[in-house]
């Protein structure tokens, strides 16, 4: 029933994304249409784009882990993250005025005009390709992360691995459909439901007001197979001190 | 600072300027990262993170503003 529940609200999430992609759907004009999604989006959704790039892979993973191990200080990333917006303020004008101006689709493109090379533009779009690679294993193993702990322990790391990359796969169905204009789009759908649906969950589950603890009893870690000992700590949480 | 003070190009890339590096060194100088991390402190390791986002939080929306007041004090410079 755990996995039941854990799977199909992953199912019923992927839905639910495919829907409005599918009713949200445009035919691209032109490569400009479909590579930057005709320059047609607004602040909200490129904020929703940005945070849902960088928030659910490195922070709420990777640097949540990290400062797990490490301590709080593992947390850096958050300023460092927002240091990363201050400076987009002083290039996002400029960036977008010479896109527009010399319809600019990449940002090797854009590095190569501006330097008036065509090194630079190769040796930008290789640095983009190879960088891409430990941030897509880092993201296969999370996605397998996701599905193992689902699972509730009943699938094995590496099925979960197979299980998510297979869903990696069917969820690029839309984004080479649809290009740029389909990742905007699940990108506000995913911070929906992140930000909106995952922030009332969490208030519940720390407030106690769900049922809970039977599930989380009967949790068992991935790899051991064995009931947890470990004593749950939204049982350990009475709706009371909320 | 007044509007008019702010319209002039040389005090807003000042400022804009001087908020950029408050925010460098609110979020990449080491020995804060290790004063708070070493304390043994817990609010003060916790206000570091907390504070710290906060004011780069905060800065953006200064700077947006200098930025907007720039931007109105041009437009009048073309209609006048």
């Amino acid at each position: 029933m755990t996995m039941f529940i854990g799977y199909g609200t992953i199912a019923l999430f992927f839905a639910t994304v495919i829907v409005v992609l599918e009713r949200s759907k445009r035919q691209s004009a032109n490569f400009t249409d479909y590579a930057v999604a005709g320059r047609a989006f607004g602040s909200w959704y490129q904020t929703m784009s940005f945070l849902n790039t960088w928030l659910p892979g490195t922070i709420f993973i990777s640097f949540a882990g990290l400062a797990a191990g490490t301590g709080v200080l593992g947390f850096y990333y958050l300023p460092y993250s927002l240091l990363a917006v201050v400076l987009m303020f002083f290039m996002a004008q400029r960036v977008h005025d010479w896109g527009r101006g010399f319809d600019l689709r990449t940002q090797a493109e854009f590095l190569g005009m501006r330097y008036h090379s065509r090194l630079v533009r190769m040796v930008a779009a290789l640095i983009g390709v190879v960088s891409s690679f430990p941030w897509m294993i880092l993201g296969m193993q999370s996605l397998g992360l996701v599905f193992s702990y689902l699972s509730f322990g009943r699938i094995s790391a590496v099925t979960a691995i197979i299980i998510g990359v297979a869903v990696l796969a069917a969820r690029q169905v839309w984004t080479v459909r649809m290009g740029m204009r389909g990742v905007v789009i699940s990108d506000m759908v995913q911070g929906i439901v992140a930000y909106g649906v995952g922030l009332c969950v969490i208030l519940g589950l720390l407030c106690g007001y769900w049922p809970t603890a039977t599930a989380w009893a009967t949790y068992r870690t991935p790899t051991s197979r064995s009931p947890a000992r470990a004593v749950s700590p939204v049982r350990s949480i009475s709706p009371r001190s909320c | 600072m007044t509007p008019t003070q702010l319209r002039s190009a040389r005090t807003r890339r000042r400022l804009l300027a001087a908020l950029l590096i408050v925010d460098g060194i609110v979020t990449l100088c080491p020995p804060l990262y290790w004063a708070a991390g070493s304390s043994g402190s817990r609010p003060l390791t916790l206000g570091y993170f907390i504070g710290g986002s906060l004011i780069v939080l905060l800065s953006l929306f200064v700077m947006s503003r200098i930025d907007s007041a720039g931007d109105r004090g041009s437009e009048t410079d073309v209609v006048s």
